[in-house]
């Protein structure tokens, strides 16, 4: 099956699968047939998936498919305290990778190996792994202040209505360039973005097919990262166990990593 | 001169003897000089691996700080460097513009990590020299695309001359882009990943990170023969200063490269990606000044190694050898005391006959140092003529694929000087006690 038909697929399965409870509605708040504020709903769309007053916990499941490696799966706890901006991922599966982690604080992101008990540096730009996931993908979205709507239309994603929005960044060190967004019409869920590199070649296609609302706010428990260049590479990411309790301050630390690997 | 004619003679008298003991003291010159020679070599083959792959031997990279608190590697001003080097009064040979970027290169569903270095190519040449080709040839570096893959990156890929790739890297800014590429020609690695980069034209990997055509990340120099490179550096460090620009110090430029590149800080002047690490920040362009041997450096350790297990193993052989000659003298003294108390009787000084003995020694240990020497002169060119590798770590060491020997005047006149002070050394017992004897003593003794 070409990588095109695999889109398409997923698209329509996800169509059936994303629940009607949602109850969502009209960001803007404009009146129909008007064309709405895209900025407004950009920064809808990161707030709705910010938790500023209080810590998100979650178990994902990663599972990516690797024309040259095989597939692989990874059962991860991420927790955030969005307020610091501070998140902390902690492998759990496979036993091999075990007590692996990765902390955002202070705008260093370390990697940490329990075999060495080493931290090195990494980037938020960088893959997960060799997921076609990206670090930067563990936090809660940034679009309204890293993008700016150059270009809009209408169109459908299955059976969604949706504004097609196109991005550009508004900064020389924002990852993607370009993006293009699907955003549902009804309740301003993104459904789908495409991003592009500087010379908008598409670099990676991500598809969020389903959602579930927490407090106020709505989280992607789908998300399908879609290898742009290389053919038959993708990565899914399966959420469950959303939480919003506190977690303890000392979880956001290199000390915890540590202890929790003891 | 009657010593040594006498001496002389001697030795020949024992021919059987001498032989076995020059021979012992032949293998351990032997297997020093061959590893002094080896080491030597391994490092000249070293130095102009690194030299040809990194188009120089000193290079001047600028970095300007970010609001994100990275830093973005580009050389804004050449004017200024040009300046400060007519100022060091430094001779150079030839300037290299280069520019480099770290990304992954993908064909199809495979991709691997690859590194490109953008160098200017003028038609089918460039600063490179002779580059080993195993497939392809220079004619594609014509195109904009060109690109020379490393034999390593094109086995991964399974790509083969003529076929494009894409890759994808980070600009100067940290933001993704990719182009197409053309496989020109495939290179053989000549070492670990370092060294295997690719090669294209700078202006179509500006164009990947983000520079303007003409512009570039770092200065590489090729500078007169025989210049010495740390204080090439430091002069340039003065003079840049000098005409008020920032430029890091020397020290923390040379940092073990691996660990640098490690801790995400990047080696100053080689890594050309986006930095992970947040900086303190500066104004304007920061200079770096990096030397061939700074970073050469890293990979002299299997060659400090080796030298020190040939010194180990030569100063064993010479102790062996030592034991031999005492054992040996103490034998000719045994056998020879009566002809020693007869050259005593007949007039002959006591400083003569320790005279003799060490004359002795010399000879048999001179001679076998000169037999090790005249044998690793033959062995040498025999096994340099072999090819052996033109990848892999190991290839870095060598000269187009062979092994390179180098003998150097103070390693083998070391070697030789040793042996004979070390035989000599070794006599000396031997022979003082043969001066002590007492003619009338000598005489009466049996033997």
């Amino acid at each position: 099956m070409s990588r095109h038909s695999a889109c398409f697929a997923i698209i329509a399965l996800a169509s059936l699968i994303v629940p009607p409870a949602i109850s969502a509605q009209d960001a803007s708040g404009t009146a129909a047939g008007a064309a709405p504020d895209f900025q407004k709903i950009l920064s809808l769309i990161d707030e709705r998936s910010i938790f500023p007053k209080v810590d998100f916990s979650a178990i994902v499941e990663i599972k990516t498919t690797d024309p040259e490696k095989g597939n692989s799966d990874e059962r991860s706890a991420s927790f955030r305290r969005d307020s610091l901006d501070a998140f902390l991922i902690l492998t759990l599966v496979p036993a091999t990778a075990k007590g692996q982690g990765m902390l955002l604080i202070a705008d260093n992101l370390w990697k940490y190996d329990p075999m060495s008990r080493k931290f090195s540096h990494s980037s938020l730009k960088e893959n997960y792994g060799g997921s076609t996931a990206k670090n930067s993908d563990f936090r809660g979205s940034s679009k309204a202040k890293d993008y700016k709507v150059s270009g809009s239309s209408s169109g459908t994603l299955g059976k969604f209505d949706c504004w097609i929005l196109d991005l550009e960044a508004t900064r020389a060190d924002v990852t993607y360039p370009f993006m293009k967004i699907w955003v549902s019409k009804a309740d301003s869920l993104m459904l789908k973005a495409e991003e592009y590199s500087l010379t908008k070649r598409v670099l990676r296609t991500s598809l969020f097919p389903s959602y579930t609302k927490l407090a106020d706010k709505y989280i992607a428990t789908r998300a399908i990262f879609i290898d742009g260049l290389v053919v038959g590479k993708r990565t899914e990411f399966i959420i469950s166990d959303l939480s919003v309790r506190t977690l303890p301050d000392d979880m956001f630390t290199k000390t915890y990593l540590e202890k929790v690997n003891k | 001169m009657k010593v040594i004619k006498m001496a002389a003679r001697n030795v020949a008298r024992q021919k059987r003897r001498a032989l076995l003991l020059g021979g012992a003291v032949a293998v351990g010159a032997l297997v020093m000089l061959l590893v002094d020679s080896l080491t030597n070599g391994m490092a000249t083959g070293l130095r102009a691996n690194v030299t040809a792959a990194n188009a120089g031997v000193l290079y001047i990279s600028g970095s300007q700080w970010q609001e994100n608190g990275t830093a973005l590697k580009r050389l804004e001003d050449e004017k200024i460097i040009k300046a400060a080097l007519a100022d060091a009064g430094l001779k150079v040979r030839q300037f290299v513009r280069k520019t480099g970027a770290e990304g992954t290169a993908v064909f199809g569903s495979k991709s691997t990590r690859l590194s490109i270095v953008g160098i200017p190519w003028l038609g089918a040449s460039s600063a490179l020299g002779n580059l080993q080709l195993s497939s392809g040839n220079l004619d594609g570096m014509k195109q904009d695309s060109g690109l020379v893959l490393p034999q390593s990156g094109a086995d991964r890929l399974g790509v083969k001359v003529g076929e494009s790739i894409l890759v994808k890297a980070t600009t100067v800014t940290g933001q993704l882009n990719v182009l197409d590429f053309t496989v020109a020609a495939v290179i053989s690695d000549s070492g670990s990943g370092m060294f295997s980069a690719g090669y294209a034209r700078i202006e179509r990997v500006n164009e990947l990170v983000n520079l303007a055509r003409d512009e570039s990340q770092q200065l590489n120099l090729y500078l007169g023969e025989g210049s010495n490179l740390d204080r090439a550096a430091q002069g340039i460090i003065a003079a840049l200063r000098a005409r008020g620009a920032l430029v890091q110090d020397r020290a923390s430029a040379t940092i073990n490269p691996m660990s640098a590149m490690r801790s995400g800080d990047g080696l100053p002047g080689m890594k050309f990606a986006f930095g992970n690490k947040r900086l303190d920040p500066w104004k304007g362009t920061k200079y770096t000044i990096t030397t061939l041997d700074d970073v050469a450096s890293e990979f002299m350790t299997p060659i400090t190694t080796i030298k020190g297990i040939g010194y180990v193993v030569f100063l064993a052989l010479l102790a062996i050898c030592m034991v031999g000659v005492v054992n040996t003298f103490r034998m000719v003294l045994l056998e020879r005391t009566r002809e020693i108390g007869t050259m005593r009787a007949m007039g002959v000084r006591a400083r003569e006959v320790e005279r003799l003995f060490l004359a002795e020694a010399v000879m048999m240990t001179g001679g076998g140092a000169l037999a090790g020497l005249a044998a690793s002169f033959i062995i040498m060119p025999i096994v340099s003529l072999f090819h052996l590798a033109n990848s892999g770590v190991f290839a870095m060491f060598l000269t187009e694929g062979h092994l390179l020997f180098k003998p150097s005047l103070s390693g083998t006149l070391t070697c030789v000087i040793l042996v004979i002070l070390s035989g000599s050394l070794a006599a000396l017992f031997p022979a003082r006690q043969a001066a002590a004897l007492q003619p009338a003593v000598a005489l009466r003794s049996i033997g």
